[in-house]
């Protein structure tokens, strides 16, 4: 594979640009390598508590525009400083996390479930019977971030 | 105020001219195609207000409203959360503006006639109409929903079939009844006199069928035999039965309940022999 190095002034923080002839399998499993080495631990906080959070651990990411938590595979809740916007735009290019609605990011590995209730309702189980909607709006999104 | 009731108020504003509009236009292409005059309003209107630029302008007035108030009640369906819920609201929100608007511009009392016989009718058709949308957005989530499940790599669903499988044949069913109830009343007024081409031929010998052979078809593909279907097709057929002219017989409800099921068998049968291809 040819791998170049691009200067560009005043970039700010380092990015990487896959080129290639159409979206593929190997193309997306390399994206996601390559999204993996941006998504370092996150530092997290809980009242006096702090603690540097693996992506892996985490079961989702949810909050409104001021405070975000993440939700560990432990249970444990920890607020972030990230807020939702950065958090989707760190960790969702890669396929690893998927955005499900206005509040919602899940980590894809920890869903279990998908279900369509007669209410038009979207339910999605993750690890620990840890339930979650997702929004129709978001329907479409999903499915072009997967691939369909 | 919330950014949703500003949109809400500013899709009111757009939505007074455009009931304004309509209620003017309708009686004129009405006219025009009916070969009679052009009467805005109705008599009844017309005696209670004195004059017809009075009752023209009060029905303007009204149905400005009520294009407002249908504006107003987008906002519903954009809500997240239960879209049963949310399409019940406004069905409600919006069934509540059309009664005031026909009771206060005396629509129904057309020839001496009672107000109500023909508003329940409307409001049949109406509720129809929200029942089909349902249907159909339901049978369009489950396709997106068992699209991504099998991207993900997820089971299917995570209970087994339900009794009769009402719950996964259920938008088809609403969607075949809706259907059957609501061809024949909104056909009916356009069909001519004479030969009614339409609901004697178009909709017994064409509609109807092909409506049983698609909701039969699409359940069987989908969850196999589907048992309730042949009889909520012939449940919905029964009104039918009230129209006198042109009459039809109880045996077309049965033919087009054995189309549902011959279907249904049919596209349980193509869904297996696709499973077993791939």
């Amino acid at each position: 594979m040819r791998v170049e190095f691009r200067p560009e002034p005043g970039c700010g923080e380092p990015y990487l640009v896959l080129v290639a002839e159409e979206r593929s399998g190997e193309t997306d499993a390399l994206m996601a390598k390559l999204s993996a080495l941006g998504t370092g631990p996150l530092p997290g906080r809980r009242g006096d508590e702090a603690r540097l959070l693996g992506p892996e651990e985490v079961l989702r990411f949810y909050g409104g525009t001021k405070e975000v938590f993440a939700h560990c595979a432990d249970g444990s809740e920890w607020q972030l400083r990230e807020r939702l916007y950065e958090l989707e735009e760190r960790f969702c290019p890669g396929g690893a996390f998927l955005r499900i609605s206005n509040s919602e990011i899940v980590n894809v590995k920890r869903v279990t479930g998908l279900d369509l209730s007669l209410a038009g309702t979207i339910r999605m189980t993750l690890d620990g019977e840890v339930v979650c909607y997702v929004s129709r709006r978001y329907v479409k999104k999903i499915k072009k971030a997967l691939g369909i | 105020m919330k950014p949703e009731i500003k949109k809400a108020l500013s899709r009111a504003c757009i939505g007074f001219p455009c009931g304004a509009g309509v209620v003017c236009l309708l009686p004129i292409l009405w006219g025009c195609a009916s070969g009679g005059g052009v009467c805005l309003t109705t008599g009844a209107l017309v005696l209670s207000k004195g004059t017809e630029a009075g009752a023209a302008l009060f029905q303007f007035l009204c149905v400005g409203t009520l294009g407002a108030a249908i504006g107003f009640s987008s906002i519903f369906l954009e809500r997240e959360g239960s879209f049963l819920w949310n399409s019940l609201w406004h069905f409600l929100f919006n069934i509540t503006a059309f009664t005031a608007t026909a009771w206060n511009c005396r629509w129904f009392e057309v020839r001496g006639d009672r107000f109500f016989p023909r508003y329940l009718g409307v409001t049949a058709v109406l509720a129809a109409f929200y029942l089909i949308v349902w249907a159909a957005r339901c049978i369009a989530w489950r396709s997106d929903v068992a699209a991504i499940r099998k991207k993900m790599g997820l089971a299917e669903a995570q209970s087994g079939p339900s009794p009769l499988k009402w719950r996964e044949s259920l938008p088809y069913l609403v969607l075949a009844a809706a259907l059957f109830l609501l061809l024949r009343p909104l056909l009916a007024p356009l069909d001519g006199p004479d030969v009614p081409v339409l609901t004697g031929l178009l909709l017994p010998w064409l509609c109807y069928p092909f409506t049983a052979a698609v909701a039969g078809f699409a359940a069987g593909r989908q969850y196999g035999p589907c048992p309730l279907l042949p009889p909520a097709v012939l449940t919905a057929f029964l009104p039918n039965l009230l129209f006198f002219s042109p009459a039809y017989d109880l045996s077309q409800g049965l033919a087009y309940a054995g189309i549902a099921l011959v279907f249904n068998l049919l596209g349980a049968l193509w869904g297996k022999l696709r499973q077993k291809q791939k």
